[in-house]
């Protein structure tokens, strides 16, 4: 899990991949890597061009679905088990979802949030 | 219009629950202290995993409420908690935790908890005093936080951030005392404890309770002897001179050794006290009896009857006020 300490704090550090590393954060504990359209530089993902960034980010909101339907499966999955002996994975765990400010663009971080906080389950599968 | 499907936390509902449970943020509470999840039975997430960054985002977004006094003090007054509980409840009290010296007088002021599952609930009132005659097994007054809880705290903790003291022996005898807790004077067991303690703390009543703790006594079945238990004017101290038909008190008796050692024995009660509340040395009847009866010759009653005199006048130093009523009222001594 991409995290790092800091301030005695543990932090996300996820990163955003297409196909190589870029400069832009995730703003979460988890690396992303998908079919999103980088700017010509490929240092970060396009959220000007007006149909590419629609498609970026409508990827983005499904990014942060699947990091919601994690979320949940991972508490589900530490609830039924021993929860004395895994204690001590939930600090990280969840410290994995703490969505700090994404950089250098923190608008790619609120995307996944928005998604995440607001995820409605309509039972019907993911489109990614 | 669907709505979000509510975030799941991992809570514990109550303080002796191992495995974790899921509950919706919105039901879930925040911890501010590590003291809360060891007394209060409400969905709290684990203060350790509280702090991350994660749940100050959904407090942010007011996702998930934080545990404050209010709701912790509001919570404790509708609870019955279970001994363990209660003493990690006083723990927090005494913590360095900058608690409101108001706010713990308002927690004391009412609290109900039991010892196990299966025992009655006791209700603390108004808690002003603390136990310390430590592996007391008797009910206490309910302005009083009992040893069991009481010894798991320093005394300094007790008095200066509870503002507790110790319970006056006087205000715990006048609750003995009273009508509705009399029944412990009946019962062997219980009156033992109850006699040990009147005899080890009696220079420190008054006059005024010595004398309530006679007219309460006398009339109650509180001295356990070999015929059962009796009001301590048929209750005999034991003596060579005694019939032992009579009723002879079983209580252990404080003695010394030679040494001046005290011998050390279960709640033992002193002869003194046994006598200021009307326990008796001497039988006239059986003693009257005895020298009528060995005197068959007139010179053999005046022999026995100058004998039963100084035997009188021996015991009359050791003989209670009882004693002495039972002398004057008895016929014993016929004149020519």
């Amino acid at each position: 899990m991409p995290l790092r300490f800091h301030d005695n704090k543990i932090l996300p550090s996820g990163q955003i991949f297409i196909g190589l590393a870029t400069h832009q954060s995730t703003g979460i504990g988890m690396h992303v890597f998908s079919h999103l359209i980088p700017t010509i530089e490929r240092e970060n993902i396009d959220l000007q061009y007006p149909y590419v960034s629609i498609w970026n980010e409508q990827l983005l909101v499904s990014i942060g679905k699947i990091v919601r339907l994690i979320y949940d499966q991972t508490m589900l999955d530490l609830t039924q088990e021993d929860s004395q002996a895994d204690m001590q994975y939930l600090l990280p765990l969840l410290s994995a979802y703490a969505f700090q400010e994404s950089t250098p663009n923190k608008d790619i971080g609120m995307s996944v949030k928005f998604k995440f906080m607001r995820f409605v389950d309509h039972g019907f599968p993911s489109i990614i | 219009m669907s709505s979000s499907k509510p975030i799941l936390v991992p809570v514990r509902r109550f303080p002796s629950q191992n495995q974790l449970s899921l509950v919706p943020a919105s039901e879930a509470f925040l911890s501010t202290s590590k003291y809360f999840e060891t007394f209060l039975s409400l969905p709290i997430v684990p203060f350790h995993i509280g702090q991350t960054n994660f749940f100050n985002m959904l407090k942010r977004r007011e996702q998930i409420r934080e545990l404050n006094h209010e709701i912790v003090s509001s919570k404790i007054h509708e609870s019955i908690l279970r001994l363990e509980e209660i003493i990690a409840l006083c723990r927090w009290l005494c913590s360095n935790e900058n608690i409101d010296k108001r706010l713990i007088k308002e927690i004391l002021s009412e609290l109900y908890y039991r010892e196990t599952q299966q025992s009655s609930i006791i209700q603390l009132e108004k808690v002003e005093f603390y136990d310390d005659l430590h592996g007391w097994s008797l009910p206490f007054p309910p302005n009083v936080l009992p040893s069991m809880i009481a010894s798991h705290l320093s005394r300094d903790d007790l008095e200066k951030r509870l503002s507790l003291s110790r319970i006056p022996r006087r205000m715990l005898l006048d609750f003995y005392l009273h009508t509705s807790q009399q029944s412990l004077f009946e019962d062997e067991p219980t009156s033992r404890i109850l006699l040990n303690f009147i005899s080890e703390h009696w220079t420190q009543f008054h006059d005024a309770d010595t004398k309530k703790m006679k007219e309460v006594l006398s009339k109650l079945k509180c001295i356990p002897t070999t015929h059962g238990m009796k009001v301590p004017s048929d209750s005999y101290l034991r003596s060579p001179n005694l019939s032992p038909d009579l009723p002879i008190i079983t209580l252990n008796l404080s003695e010394r050794s030679v040494g001046d050692e005290q011998i050390s024995i279960e709640y033992p009660v002193k002869v003194k006290v046994l006598k200021a509340i009307g326990c008796r040395t001497i039988h006239v009847p059986t003693s009257h009896n005895c020298f009528s009866e060995r005197s068959t010759t007139e010179s053999d009653k005046d022999h026995s009857l100058e004998n039963f005199i100084k035997d009188l006048l021996q015991q009359r130093k050791h003989m209670s006020d009882t004693d002495l009523h039972a002398l004057r009222s008895t016929p014993c001594l016929t004149g020519s």
